[in-house]
Formats: C-alpha cells, structure tokens, sequence
C-alpha cells in the first residue's frame, strides 16, 4: 500500500492542506506537491495518455514531467497541462485529470489503444491525406477533441501578471550543491549575485538524497548558506522561479510564480511575474534528469524513474510500494533501490550489467535486496497499476509481483538553456550524456549539469565557477572556503530500450514508441530533427525532456552508430511553457499599449466625445447630442457649424517642430520642397516635403514667428518620422548649416476655430489687446501675443477651406484655453467632420499622401521649386515619376445623388471589364458632403484633370458598390478662396 | 471692460494621483513635481559650464539634464550666459514630472525601466533618457532615495497605470508638492 511515512521527509505533518482530485477530497501536507500528496493518499492513476488513452501514473518528481498533467483550479483560473509534479500543494487546491471522459478510471477513447496499428508514427500526414476538403471539417476537429492536452478556461484571466528586470553580476541557475557553492563564492567576492531556484525549496537534489557536506547533514550546509546569501544585499535569492531562456547580451527570461501556491493571490500581489535578468555571467547548475530504460507495457501507473522514486521517499516521506523492482543500469539507480529498501519495500534490483562494483552489491545483501543480473522485459497489471515485473536473465524468465517498478537509465545533464543561443551540445561516451561544448556562450555549466554526478564534483566545480566569474569580473575579495564531500559512486552502462515492442514506450506525453521511431527511421527519417517531426518524440509541455535522448539512440543504433546518439535537436527557449499573461504584464485591454490624452481630453469624455485612435493618440471623432442616433447625423451637424457659423477642433496632436537658428530658412529649404527663406517673419506658408525618392513624405504649415525662428507642422501620423528625418537632414546631410530642431508638440495644445463668426469668437476673447482684422491679421499671417497670464500663439491657417485661425498655448493651459472657446458658444468637432471639411475643399490627407504619390499627382506640382535644391528634386524627375498617364487626384460626385461612394473602389472605364489590367485608379477618400447634398470623394484617376466632366464606373466588388461617378474639381467649395480670405 | 481671463494651469498627473495598494506602512511614496519652467536647451556652440554626457548639473539655480549631444533638459530659470549661445525652447507644459520614493522605490521602478538602478551602476549625478512600458521617460535622481521621472504630459494617464499596477503590491501613497 502506498501511503505517507510516519516521520522524515521535507514535508510538515502538523501544517495539513486539504485538496480535491476529480472531485474527491484529499489530505497532505505543506511541503507537498500535488504528485506526492496523491501518491502519499494511495492514487496511482492520475491521467490518460494523449494518443492511446492509456492509463499513466506520475513518472518524475520534476518539471520533466509527461504524464501527470492536470487542470489546476477551476472557472476563469482553470489552467491546463499543469505539472503535478510541480505544483505547490495549498489547501483548497481543487485539480482534475484530463484527456478522459467521461471519467478517469473509465475512458471511453481508451480503445484508440486498438487503433494504434492506425495511430503510429507519422499518421497525422498519412491518413488524412484525402480528401483534403474533409480536413477542416472533420479530421482536425476530431483529432483535436480526441488528442486532448487539457482545456483553457476561455474566461478571461482574474489575475493580474507583471514584468520586472534585474541586473547582477553572476546569475547562478539552480540551487541544489553546486549552485549554492557558486552564489556563495562569487558573492563573497564582492560580486552582485542572482541565485534563481525553480523548485520551492532550495537544496536541488540534497533534498532527495542523504548527504553529508563538510561532516554534517548536507540539509543543515544547505540552511547555512541561504541564510548567508539572503543576509548579503547585494543577493537576490529567487524560489519558485524558473529561467526559460537565454538571449543575446547575457539576458535571461524567467518566471516566478508568485502565488501559484495560493488559491487566489492576495490583492495586488499578480500571479506570476516575468523577470528579465541581465547578467555579466552565467553559471548553470540546473542538474540533471533521469531517463528511463523502454521495455514493453512500461508507461503503467506505478513504473517510475528511481530517482523520482527516491524523491517521494526521502523528500516526500511516502512509502511508494510493498513490493518494488529497481531495473537500473547504473549506480545511482542502487542508491534509489536503497532508499526505497529503507522506506519497507521488498526490493530487488535487476541490472543488466556484469561488473557491478562489489561493495554495491555486498550492502544490497545487507539490506535483504535480491539482486539479478538481468532485464525487465515487460510488466502486468490492469487499470490501476502495475503488478508484476517480467525479468530475464541467464536463469530464464521470471514474473516478479512488483507493485512499483523503478526505472534508471542514466541522466541527462539539463543544457536546454545553454544551447538556446546555437551553442553545440556533444555527446560524451564517457558520461553516456549530451554536455555543454567547451566555452558555452550562455553559461558556465557546474555539476551534474556538467556531467559531474559526484557531489564533491558538484560543490567543487561550482566554487571554482563562482569565484572564477568573479574573479574575471574584477571582484578581489576571498571566495571563502570550498564546501567538501565525498562523490559518490556513479558509474554507467549507457542501455536504452528491451526489444522494439509496439507498448515500449519512449515519449510518454505523445505515446512515442521503440516500433514507431524504428517505423520512422524504416521510412527514412532518420536525423533526429525528421524523426522528431514525423514521430512527434520530444514535442508539446515537456519538450522531450525525459524521452529525446533515448529515441536519438534508438535512431544512432539503427543507423549503426554504436558510440550512442548522433545529436539531439537544440533546445529552444521557452523551456518550460510560460502563460502569455506573464509576458503581457499589465498591458491587457486597452493597456495594450499606451495612449496619449491631449490636455482637453477630459473635457472631450465630459462632452460625450466619441473618440478614435489616431496613432497612440486618442482624438475625438464626433460628438453626439442627446438625440443623434447616427454618426453621420452628429458629423454633418459639426460641419454645417463650420461653414455656417463657428466651430473648435482640437489639433494638439499634429506634430511641431521648433526650429531655430540663423540658417533655419536655408534648413527649411532644403528639406520642403518649396522656398521658405523668402517668408517674412509673422507670416505661415504651406509646405510640401519629399522622400529621398521624389515621392510626398508630408505636408503642413511652418510660420516664421522671428527671422531666426519658425514652427513646422506635420501631420499627426507622420510626427515622430518628420522630426527623425529633419534631424537626420541636419545632423548627416547638412550639418554646416546652423540650426537646432526641438519638438514641441507635448508643449502646446492647439485648436483650430474655423468658421465665418470665427473671428468674431476669437477677438471677444483676446479683447483689445491683439487685432485680428483682415488689415491688421490677414490669411497666413501668425503671431505670438498673451491672452490673459498664458503665451498663445495665432495662425490665420485653413483647413476647412472657412476663415480660420488657429490658436495655440503651452499645453499646461491647454485645457482652460478649450475650456474657454467653448464657453464662448462654439460648436466641437471631431476628425470626422475636419475629414468632411477638407475633402469639400480638396484639401490632401493621410489618404492621398499615401507614400506612392507624387506632388503632380495631387495637383500640388506648382509647389516644386526649380530655383533650389531640396530633399527629393533629382528623384522626383524619374521618367515614370513624371509619366503622363500617373493617376493625379480628382473629385468625385455620384451621378445618381442618392448614391453611396466608398473610399476604396476602384475606376474603370464605362462597359469596361472589371479587370486588373482596366483598373483607372481608386477613390482615396469618400464623405457626405452637407454642402453638395450627397456623397463625394477624392481619388486619383489616370489622366486626372483632363477627364473633368467624365462618366467613370466606381466599383467596389468588397462591400458591393457599383456606381457612375462624375469627374469634377477636387474643389468644392469656394473655389477662388474667398472665404478663407475674408 | 470685461475681467481680464485667467487661464488655469494643469499640471499632467492633476487629476491623476491616488494612492494604490495597502497604504498603512506605504513602500512607495510619490509626488508630483510641479516644474514651474522646463525647456529643452540646444547649443549653438560650446556652452560653458554644461559639459556633454548623461549627467545632472546645477548652475545658478536650475538643474540642466544631459539628454543628448549638445541637448539639456533644464529645470528652473535658464541663466542668460547660457541662453546666449543655445536655443531655448519652452516644454513647461510638456512634460509631466514625477518623483518617487521610499523603501521599494527602486522594486517599482525596475518593474518598467531597462536600465540598472543600482548605485554602483548609476551614480547620484547620472541621468538616463530610456523608457517605460514603451513609453519615453527620462530618469534621474532626487534627494536622498528620491527618484525623478519626467514623461510627455500626453502619456501621463498610461504611465500612471504601469506606476500603479507596479507600486500597489507595495503600498504607495501621494504627498503633496
């Protein structure tokens, strides 16, 4: 019988955690995992294999885990493929199995058992070749309910996740031996040490194995030197904490998991937390996993790795079995045989080797172990376990009642992480294990991750490596004494698999077989990345961490190799699944990423403001009143005030480029392609700026508020990609010429009033103090003045194609000045409108200057200077720049009124063949039009201007528009410019 | 004649302070510093007094930032010797100015900036311009364990939520400025 062992162990019997598994109520202990304590209540079966549906125990006691995957929690916290073996118990904790229905014991996809002749390797591209339209529809979903790993709760996650970065000097990985005595030496060095734990206590494998360290209990070594690391400030100690990799710049990813030991985290605390580590050294001490030996029927609940087995033994305090047989082919696999002998089982080791130390076998006698030179070939038992080992050996076959068989077959150093930047690993005879080449670039491997099985090794390679990267690092002070112990006999007969039966499983988390990489290898895959891909070894949660190396030396036999696998994939990071949560942190929703609020953004939410994203910024699109049930109604509501009376928009959000200097005229000719050096002070000119290419790259306004000082407007989009090219203009194209660029848009808000009573408004405000008369303030004039204790700044611009101004102020008084033009009865509008406005004036955009546009194209031509050199004139005289037939922009009316226009559809000629090889241009922006009394648009349309008062067919086969547009001035309001004149 | 009008000043985080987290034995404290003048200096030339390099200085009564070759944030009135070879541009109201401090000042602060906080690495006089949660933030240090922030006025309510996301396991309260 299982059950828990009345003393020892790192477990406390007082503190009890009660838990659920499938519904039925548990007792453990703090200390616990959820493995151990289902081991420690005699629960054997705890999940379903993913293929066949076979019965599986626990097999580890580490993340290395394949079978023992549970949901954890339930509702939105429900988590699937969870590791038992790692999981924390707490009290409350509520799991269930997965991959069963309807019950654990009685699964009634177990008989894919019987189609396994149909399931074996590479089935995936073989039996649903055909028909392919049956794929979508039928095999994917029935392979994806069939082959389950769990279900996501598919609420969202309650919890919250955070990011955080840590910088060290030496960052040790693992706290069992050998990294302790690395923290220890190269803290006491004087160097800034992390030490980042995965498990929940440190001691690594001294947990599991008695030991003694300098004459005493290794447990009692251990204590000492975590009390000495946490007592230093410049240690920062990590439990719960797994590196999942390494990157460029000795940067390491890790996840903590900061309440996952909790049913729910206490307020404010997240979940888990992701951690970026930034290091000058890396020392890897994350030890090593044990790999099994494959023999037929050798995944039933109760056949474990031993040292797992030695785990929930000594660490876990559970009496694992009544009977148990240790099939090992190496040393540490009798060290296992002994401890379970110890904890009451009737054991006996079966070891196919002929040279097994004397003294090993002497203290097996002594302990009443049956010892046979020999193999397990095959188990028996039902459903709920194993209950025979079948052994062969010169004396014949024998069953051996077992009711756990502890399995050993050597250790894989655990290097995933030093190979995540391409560093080799090799495979070394010597160990019968892959390590680290020499110089790893990720970390220094120490220990049993450096295949040094011994504990003296361990502890001394890990001092050496500590004081060694201090050391290299400039830290003088002393590393201290070396911790010393004797190491332990570990010698290996590398022995892989018993036969090739069909039930010999290799990958347990995807039912990999001895026969299915044979299968594989047979149908020619036979480097291990093709058998991996087409066997599917070594894939999903536990990325092969127990199963790789075994099927790589399946694979080097049959290809003949004799010295043991040929490589093994690299490991990539992550290591160990990480929920995506962590890596979001905070930025969940609309915390995605951040936003940038103008100074009048609260007053826009106040006024019912519906806002719309432009870039980070949130601008208000419209703002509907009580009453409005349509965006079109509020927008063609706000434009009408514009044209008839008075409107406020905020344009803080276009960008502004303060530039000054004697030579900023001279600057600003270079990079627009129109003269400014001419402009008198006080006045705004409207400029064009090109790409290298002699393609628009934008457009704006800049006002010359001094002979040496100007303000450059760019469009909000394009903002922080002018301000880059002015000062790349400056800095490597013409660095003779003395100017200086400072961006200025978070300093001042700006508003554009616009409308025929605009300076009716705007001169109420400012009172006497500053004119704004046509005489005194014309079209394009510009200024700086007070209004009231505030700087503001007034620009006679349009956009609108209305008498407008544009006032600015720094943005600390930005929200009064709004708060201020609105009290004085204007009317706000969104983008939307300022889109309807320009689009009636022919005004450019975003939507015209689309990176493929020439100024010719838009009409803008004229605005070319041939009196000077400018960013883009050479390029922009390019044959096909200049070409006649280029599509140049037009406006737009239906010819039925009634009609809608869309921005998007393409031109073709009457009777014309919806084509590509027809295609005349397409419709760049559409709006309704309050002023035409119908939809209109823009668009660029080949031959342009010369086809005005043409008949073309916009067509839309998206959303289904096909309508007669007639070709008219891009103009459609105030074609002479009186109004923004008056 | 009507009242001459006054416009009121709002400052990036006015409405924006609260306190997160436990506040009973707070870990973090932070204030908002309301910079009366701040302008970006650009030198036309040497400038003497202001070397280049990420390094705070103080010259007759305001802080210059080193930001970039030739380029300081200055806080408080520019002296007219500098002013006379740079170009001074007013960012008053473009920036919004935090400070924040106590125990776990650095623990909050390192849940969002990339770069090292620690002493040995970043000195009392040492400014860093970096970011935040993908935000633009200039980084240095105020008296004692006082940290200063200033981010872009228009990123105040998103750098506001990382803080206090960051800070509420902490505990964090407000002290006036």
């Amino acid at each position: 019988m299982m059950r828990r062992l009345d003393h020892g162990g790192a477990i406390d019997r007082a503190d009890t955690r009660r838990f659920t598994f499938d519904g039925r109520a548990y007792e453990g202990a703090a200390g616990d995992t959820l493995a151990s304590a289902l081991l420690a209540n005699g629960v054997k079966l705890v999940g379903r294999s993913f293929k066949y549906h076979r019965p599986r125990g626990v097999f580890t006691a580490g993340p290395e885990e394949p079978n023992a995957l549970v949901e954890l929690r339930s509702g939105a916290r429900r988590e699937p493929n969870t590791k038992a073996t790692t999981i924390e118990l707490y009290d409350g904790l509520d799991a269930a199995s997965q991959n069963r229905w309807p019950s654990l014991e009685w699964d009634i996809r177990a008989a894919h058992r019987y189609l396994s002749p149909l399931l074996s390797a590479g089935f995936y591209y073989k039996t649903f070749m055909w028909p392919a339209a049956f794929w979508e529809k039928l095999y994917e979903p029935l392979i994806r309910r069939a082959a389950g790993l769990g279900r996501a709760s598919g609420e969202p996650d309650p919890d919250t996740y955070e990011t955080a970065i840590a910088f060290a000097d030496v960052l040790v990985i693992g706290a069992g031996p050998a990294g302790l005595a690395a923290a220890l030496a190269a803290a006491r060095a004087g160097a800034r040490v992390i030490i980042c734990e995965d498990d929940f206590h440190l001691g690594g494998r001294l947990l599991s194995e008695p030991h003694s360290i300098d004459g005493r209990d290794a447990l009692d070594w251990v204590k000492d030197a975590v009390r000495e690391l946490q007592a230093m400030p410049d240690v920062r100690l990590f439990r719960r904490t797994q590196i999942f990799g390494a990157y460029d710049g000795g940067e390491f990813g890790a996840l903590e998991r900061v309440a996952d030991h909790m049913p729910v985290p206490p307020a404010h605390m997240p979940r888990q937390r992701y951690w970026r580590f930034v290091v000058k050294r890396a020392i890897l001490a994350t030890g090593a996993v044990e790999r099994p030996i494959a023999f037929a029927d050798n995944d039933r609940p109760g056949i474990m790795l031993a040292s797992a087995a030695r785990s929930y033994v000594n660490r876990f305090a559970v009496r694992l079995a009544d009977k148990a047989v240790v099939f090992a082919s190496g040393d540490d696999g009798w060290a296992s045989a002994f401890d379970l002998a110890a904890s009451g089982a009737a054991t006996t080791i079966v070891d196919p080797r002929d040279d097994v130390a004397p003294e090993l076998t002497a203290k097996a006698g002594k302990l009443g172990i049956r010892t046979i030179e020999g193999r397990v070939v095959g188990s028996e038992g039902g459903r709920h376990g194993v209950r025979a080992a079948i052994v062969e050996s010169t004396q014949g076959r024998e069953t051996l009642a077992a009711d756990l068989i502890a399995v050993s077959g050597g250790f894989n150093p655990a290097i995933g992480i030093a190979t995540h930047l391409g560093d080799k690993s090799v495979w070394s005879p010597a160990q019968a294990a892959f390590l680290a080449a020499e110089n790893n670039r990720v970390a220094t491997p120490v220990g049993a991750a450096s295949g040094k099985f011994g504990l003296g090794d361990a502890l001394r390679g890990g001092h050496a490596a500590g004081a060694a990267a201090a050391a290299d690092l400039g830290f003088a002070k002393a590393p201290g004494e070396r911790p010393t112990a004797d190491n332990e006999t570990a010698k290996l007969t590398a022995f892989w698999h018993v036969g090739a039966s069909a039930k010999a499983f290799v990958d347990f988390q995807h039912d990999v077989t001895v026969a299915d990489i044979e299968l594989a290898h047979r149908e020619g895959y036979r480097s291990p990345e093709h058998a991996k891909r087409y066997t599917t070894l070594g894939m999903a949660t536990d990325q092969g961490k127990t199963s790789g190396v075994i099927g790589h030396a399946i694979l080097a036999r049959l290809s003949g190799q004799a010295d043991g696998p040929m490589g093994t994939p690299a490991a990539r990071s992550p290591n160990s699944p990480v929920a995506l949560g962590a890596l979001a942190g905070p930025h969940r929703g609309k915390h995605f990423r951040p936003y940038r609020h103008v100074a009048g953004h609260r007053w826009a939410v106040a006024n019912n403001a519906v806002m719309v994203e432009a870039g980070q910024w949130l601008r208000p699109q419209y703002f509907p009143l009580p009453g409005e049930t349509d965006w079109l109604q509020s927008v063609t509501r706000e434009a009408l005030a514009v044209r008839t009376s008075v409107g406020v928009c905020d344009v803080s959000t276009l960008g502004k480029i303060d530039v000054q200097g004697p030579d900023a005229g001279a600057f600003l000719d270079f990079v627009y392609s129109n003269t400014f050096s001419t402009l008198p002070a006080g006045r705004t000119r409207y400029g064009l700026m090109l790409r290298e290419d002699g393609f628009v790259f934008d457009d704006g306004t800049a006002a010359r508020l001094g002979p040496e000082h100007f303000i450059v407007s760019t469009t909000t989009a394009n903002a922080a990609r002018a301000m880059q090219h002015l000062e790349f203009c400056h800095q490597v194209l013409r660095p003779d010429l003395r100017v200086t660029l400072a961006s200025v848009t978070e300093a001042w808000s700006q508003y554009a009033v616009a409308g025929p009573k605009s300076r009716a408004l705007l001169q109420k405000l400012l009172g006497d103090a500053f004119d704004l008369s046509n005489a005194a303030f014309p079209y394009l004039a510009c200024a700086e003045t007070k209004l009231g204790n505030a700087t503001i700044r007034l620009f006679r611009v349009s956009f609108s194609g209305e008498l407008a101004y544009e006032i600015a102020t720094p943005a600390q008084y930005g929200a009064a000045l709004l708060d201020a033009l609105m009290k004085s009865g204007a009317t706000p509008y969104g983008t939307e409108a300022l889109g309807v406005l320009r689009v009636e004036k022919g005004h450019v955009a975003g939507n015209e200057i689309s990176g493929q546009t020439t100024a010719g194209d838009l009409g803008l031509g004229k605005m070319l200077s041939a009196k000077k050199d400018y960013i883009g004139r050479t390029m922009a005289k390019r044959p096909a720049l200049i070409a006649a037939d280029r599509p140049t922009l037009v406006g737009l009316k239906p010819v039925d009124a009634t009609q809608r226009l869309r921005a998007g559809a393409h031109f073709l000629a009457l009777g014309a063949p919806a084509t590509t090889a027809n295609d005349e241009g397409y419709v760049t922006s559409a709006i309704y039009s309050p002023h035409v009394g119908s939809w209109i648009g823009l668009g660029l349309l080949k031959g342009g201007t010369s086809r005005i008062g043409q008949h073309v067919r916009s067509y839309d086969p998206v959303r289904g528009g096909d309508l007669v547009v007639e070709i008219v001035s891009p103009v459609f309001i105030d074609p002479a410019g009186e109004r923004v004149r008056g | 004649m009507a009242d001459p009008i006054v416009l009121t000043v709002e400052t990036a985080f006015a409405d924006l302070l609260k306190p997160a987290g436990d506040t009973r034995d707070p870990g973090v404290t932070v204030r908002e510093v309301t910079a009366s003048q701040i302008a970006t200096i650009l030198a036309r030339g040497a400038i003497a007094g202001l070397a280049d390099g990420p390094k705070r200085m103080s010259r007759d009564g305001a802080d210059y930032l080193g930001i970039g070759p030739g380029k300081w944030l200055a806080f408080g009135p520019v002296a007219p010797a500098i002013a006379a070879s740079a170009s001074v541009v007013d960012q008053s109201g473009g920036y919004g100015v935090l400070e924040i401090s106590g125990r776990d000042a650095v623990a909050t602060l390192q849940k969002g900036i990339g770069i090292d906080l620690h002493p040995r690495e970043f000195a009392p006089d040492a400014v860093a311009v970096t970011t935040v949660a993908h935000m633009g933030v200039i980084v240095w240090r105020g008296e004692g364990d006082a940290w200063r922030l200033a981010v872009f006025r228009s990123n105040a309510a998103s750098f506001w939520h990382w803080l206090e996301a960051s800070a509420a396991a902490f505990g964090m309260r407000v002290a006036k400025d």
